[in-house]
């Protein structure tokens, strides 16, 4: 291989621009707009990794998006892309390019054991072979990874942005070739909006591989620069390139990543703008204009490097002025081998094309040529590059005869007709149909505002495409249609996909080693579907997803099992079209943007005051607060103790707070809790418990009568979204009669909840127009008064079992509020305490956390909670009839209960199995919320247990994470103040 | 409806599934398909769907469960009559 002098026309690289980079550790030059894989064959690299089943050499073998085999890892740490197509990437200044292929040391020992091997590895191997013994498997695939040679996954965070826009449009284009550009600008003539976006760095599509064919007498690439320079014109034409729309979507939604800044040398990449932006585009027309890719045609040992496709042939040759050989072997079954030819006849001195056809090309060849009609490429020989290929003569039914010769070859090319690239259109499930006349899968394009044109519907010449597409454009203007695909094979194309195998390896899918002799031992073992040979042998997986092999292996299913090819069909084309980064996918939805986090308003006063914060919800949550550097434990024992003895106060704001009012807010309160409401007066409130209609408890909370027609309800603060959008449906779809309005307040008010026995004295100290005495505030009362001046809201209820009052004032007053309560409550020792003290404290009381201690599998009755279920209410209400199906009203149901460990000082893990004894292995339930208790220094656990309620003190034995069991027993899970005593200020 | 849209709806289940208006007359499998039983059909389908990001009104969709094609939409009062009459 080597550099020629560039094409006038054609070349797209700048030899006044050399640019230096590295592969594999090796400093390499190229030019400036060279591929990675140009520059590199042009510096007489062959092999650029080794195959993931047998670890045999590969080299270059497409032009595009469609390459198998040349993947590279790209630059290291936070810029690492993984699996990049080598004629994919841009060369720029300092691009550090790897082959994936892992770990020499361990190849070199195990590539022999291999060999071996290789005759035993056919379709199905890894199931048949090792999947037995199961553990082993594991050891078994990180072997076979690191042969394969596809790049590790990136550790690092990537370290660059990515960003999203939304686009409108009257007329998108996909694919900017011949095609794509006529007819925007046919369109561009018109007020339509039009949006053109294609893949490749320049526009122009295959042109630049096939320069000489004329638009009328126009060189092509003449043509299409004439037809760029008139669209830059145009105000309502918009282009993207590097843009590659990678999925279609219902309703003309297409998705498309623009690499805006891949092709720059990372240390001049410009910050301030997004790596690559992901174009969310809604069209009311798409024109699909994507054109088609080169398939092989096999034959045995048809993956050696320096075999490839025509067209990538052409690529190296017309854009990047590299010659792939001296001595070259054309191999085809269209006519598209002849324009091959004559190109290269312009610089290689032997060049011998291979024709399985008989009739004669409408192409004239050169005179340089030498033609081989009615023959066929059978072997290629060579080690770790081909060196001569074996052709035999075809007799007139296209099979082998005796007449066989061997012919030098050191680049070998192969055209085995063109496939449409129909991925777009199928995306929406349209599957394509085999066309007889195109010789290939051809799309459907059925569905409504979408139509195509170019080469994607067998208008394979500039020409020919060029007019289909203004037809098109014009049909899209005028509103009416024509006929789809053309009626003529103009590459006189013949259905040729392989040769008769001689016992070598005949490679249909490079990059899974997928070979014909696999497709047929899939079918010989009745996976016959085509989507269970894939399955079975990994065609068409990988990055690549079989743009190279899928048709082939199509064929060979029907051929083996004597069907058509449309009674075979396709496999199913999902997005993406090409691989897409992550980070295109999340745009900036990452790190503080992935999703909103939630303060209250006391939030200042957490961080000065040392709050370690735990996520709830969206909410940051204060979760405990180390005073002087000590751990979460200790923490927790000093607020625990100080709460219960003195006093302490818990930020209570992120409670969901829902305003109902209404006439029939009462009704309502009736129907969505499982308790009864009718006799709640004015000035109190009552706790609920709100089930789904399959009966099982989903929330639960406080809610307070504020007027005959107006009640507040509290939520968990997880549940809140939740909560209200069930209490909307109900309202809105069920019972629209009753006249209730609900408000969600949750940002509206903070609450400053008091908690210990000195909360009355607190209370007494910061607000002088209530009466806090135990006759005129009793628990479960609100009052309205003024705490520190502020308007407030006083409710007496309580989360710890202590003596307790929470101030609701409204939001903007509530760090006031929260730093004068502080302030206030230093003469009593006052402890702040954050959510894990809450929880132990809650627990010593047997207070239940909805979604901890149930799980949506939980009844009132299982939760012990039955005492909340009101059997003499007028509505049904929600969940109540699922209570008396013969699975609810079980009595043996998961039951939660108290579990305390014999060893006092034993934790147990939350999630914990519980067991009947060491020797039954029966799982009666789990553990659901587990902790320390300060107060009765011992540790204290709920759980729910098979029959729990009717076998209090029973002793059981509870498994640990480390294997061990330990003997529990089971009991009440109130366990601290079961009387409620403390709850009214007594001790 | 694509994924422009979804980011201001949200889907909430199929519609004109009516409530039982006296629960407890309903047996344990009439009540059972009212809370599990949905129809899952490949085309028409007809949906409940909230303007959650929005003014949060539920409201019916008629939607193609195959291409997302929309043949018509109705406020839930618009549903009424039909649930009462498919209660009764």
């Amino acid at each position: 291989m080597r550099r020629v002098s560039p094409s006038i026309n054609s070349a797209v690289i700048n030899t006044a621009r050399p640019i230096d980079f590295v592969f594999e550790n090796k400093k390499y030059s190229g030019f400036d707009g060279d591929s990675l894989a140009s520059a590199l064959s042009a510096n007489g690299l062959k092999v650029f990794s080794k195959s993931y089943k047998y670890a045999r050499p590969r080299g270059v073998m497409a032009p595009y998006a469609d390459e198998p085999n040349a993947l590279v890892s790209l630059e290291k740490k936070g810029i690492y892309t993984p699996n990049a197509k080598a004629t994919q990437v841009e060369l720029y200044q300092g691009l550090n390019a790897s082959a994936p292929t892992l770990n020499p040391d361990l190849i070199g020992k195990i590539k022999p054991l291999f060999k071996v091997f290789h005759k035993f590895m056919p379709a199905g191997f890894y199931y048949k072979t090792f999947m037995q013994p199961k553990k082993l498997w594991m050891f078994y695939e990180r072997l076979l990874r690191s042969f394969a040679g596809i790049s590790k996954s990136p550790v690092d965070l990537d370290s660059e942005h990515y960003d999203h826009t939304h686009h409108n449009c009257d007329v998108l284009i996909v694919g900017a070739g011949i095609a794509g550009l006529t007819a925007s600008l046919e369109l561009a003539k018109t007020n339509k909006k039009i949006l053109l976006v294609d893949e490749r760095p320049q526009l122009g599509g295959t042109s630049y591989e096939y320069p000489d064919d004329l638009v009328g007498e126009t060189n092509q690439i003449l043509h299409i620069k004439n037809i760029i320079s008139q669209l830059e014109a145009h105000s309502n034409v918009t282009i993207l390139s590097r843009t590659t729309a990678f999925a279609f979507h219902d309703e003309n939604n297409v998705v498309a990543n623009e690499l805006r800044q891949d092709h720059l040398t990372p240390s001049v990449r410009n910050k301030k703008i997004s790596r690559q932006r992901l174009h969310k585009i809604k069209a009311k027309h798409v024109l699909l204009t994507t054109g088609a890719s080169e398939r092989p045609i096999a034959f045995d040992n048809n993956d050696l490097p320096g075999i490839m496709l025509s067209s990538a042939g052409l690529s190296l040759l017309n854009k990047f002025s590299v010659l792939c050989g001296e001595n070259v072997v054309i191999f085809t079954n269209n006519d598209s081998g002849y324009t091959t030819a004559n190109y290269f006849a312009k610089y290689a001195d032997n060049i011998c094309l291979i024709d399985v056809r008989n009739k004669s090309s409408r192409v004239a060849l050169s005179s340089k040529v030498k033609l081989y009609s009615n023959s066929a490429i059978i072997n290629a020989n060579g080690k770790d590059s081909v060196k001569s290929v074996t052709i035999s003569e075809l007799d007139s039914s296209s099979n082998l005869t005796d007449n066989r010769q061997t012919i030098v070859a050191d680049a070998v090319l192969i055209s085995g007709g063109f496939n449409p690239i129909v991925h777009l259109d199928c995306h929406t499930g349209s599957n394509p149909v085999w066309d007889d006349n195109l010789v290939a899968f051809a799309p459907i394009l059925d569905k409504p505002c979408r139509s195509g044109a170019g080469a994607l519907t067998g208008y394979i010449y500039a020409q020919d495409a060029s007019d289909n597409a203004s037809e098109q454009a014009n049909n899209i203007i005028s509103g009416s249609t024509t006929k789809l695909l053309a009626s003529e094979n103009y590459l006189n194309t013949v259905q040729f996909f392989n040769v008769p195998g001689f016992g070598k390896k005949q490679f249909i899918d490079m990059q899974n080693d997928v070979t014909t002799n696999d497709i047929e031992l899939a079918i010989r073992e009745n996976y016959k579907c085509i989507e269970h040979i894939k399955r079975y042998t990994a065609l068409g997986f990988g990055t690549d997803q079989g743009k190279t092999s899928n048709v082939l292996g199509v064929a060979i299913a029907a051929q083996s099992q004597k069907l058509k090819m449309n009674e075979v069909g396709t496999t199913t084309f999902r997005p993406a079209y090409t691989p897409v980064a992550f980070g295109a996918l999340a745009g900036q939805h990452v790190n503080d943007l992935f999703d909103p986090q939630r303060f209250t308003p006391m939030q200042p006063s957490h961080v000065n005051n040392k709050a370690v914060f735990e996520t709830v919800g969206q909410w940051m949550r204060p979760w405990y607060f180390p005073q002087n550097g000590e751990n979460m434990d200790k923490a927790v024992l000093i607020e625990c103790a100080q709460t219960r003895n003195s006093l302490g106060v818990i930020d209570a704001s992120t409670l969901g707070k829902i305003e109902i009012h209404g006439p029939d807010a009462r009704e309502f309160l009736n129907r969505v809790y499982s308790n009864n409401w009718t006799k709640l007066p004015v000035g109190v409130c009552r706790y609920g418990l709100m089930l789904d209609e399959n009966g099982m408890i989903m929330d639960d909370g406080v809610t307070a009568c504020i007027k005959e027609d107006h009640f507040v309800m509290t939520t968990t603060t997880g549940g809140a979204a939740r909560v209200y959008q069930w209490l909307e449906l109900w309202l809105q779809t069920e019972w629209p009669e009753l006249k209730v309005f609900l408000s969600s307040v949750t940002d509206h008010f903070s609450t400053t909840a008091v908690v210990g026995p000195n909360s009355r004295k607190l209370m007494e100290s910061i607000c002088s127009d209530i009466d806090f005495s135990q006759e005129d505030f009793p628990f479960m009362h609100w009052r309205d008064g003024t705490v520190c001046g502020v308007k407030a809201r006083v409710m007496r209820i309580s989360f710890s079992g202590e003596l307790a009052y929470e101030i609701n004032v409204q939001s903007n007053y509530g760090r006031y509020i929260w730093d004068k309560v502080i302030a206030s409550g230093n003469k009593w020792g006052i402890v702040q305490y954050g959510t894990e003290s809450m929880h132990v404290l809650r627990a010593e009381k047997g207070y239940i956390i909805a979604g901890q201690d149930t799980d949506g599998s939980v009844t009132p009755y299982d939760a012990d909670l039955g005492w909340a279920v009101s059997k003499n209410k007028s509505f049904s209400f929600l969940g109540n009839r699922s209570l008396y199906r013969s699975d609810t009203s079980r009595t043996d149901r998961k039951q939660l209960v108290g579990i305390l460990t014999e060893d006092k000082k034993l934790v147990l893990a939350e999630g914990a199995q519980m067991l009947n004894s060491t020797e039954d292995n029966k799982m009666l339930g789990h553990i659901t919320s587990s902790y320390y208790s300060p107060t009765l220094k011992r540790s204290i656990a709920m759980g729910l247990v098979r029959d729990g309620l009717n076998r209090k003190g029973d002793k059981i034995v509870v498994s640990t994470a480390k294997g061990d069991k330990v003997n529990a027993t089971i009991g009440s899970y109130v366990f601290f103040d079961p009387k409620g005593l403390k709850m009214n200020g007594n001790k | 409806m694509s994924y422009l849209e979804e980011e201001d709806y949200s889907y909430a289940g199929e519609a004109l599934i009516a409530r039982p208006s006296i629960p407890e007359e309903v047996s344990d499998e009439d009540w059972g398909d009212y809370l599990f039983m949905r129809k899952n059909p490949k085309g028409k389908h007809i949906e409940q769907w909230q303007h959650s990001s929005g003014c949060r009104k539920f409201f019916v969709v008629e939607r193609s469960t195959i291409d997302n094609t929309i043949y018509s939409s109705h406020k839930m009062c618009e549903t009424q009559n039909r649930l009462n009459n498919e209660k009764s």
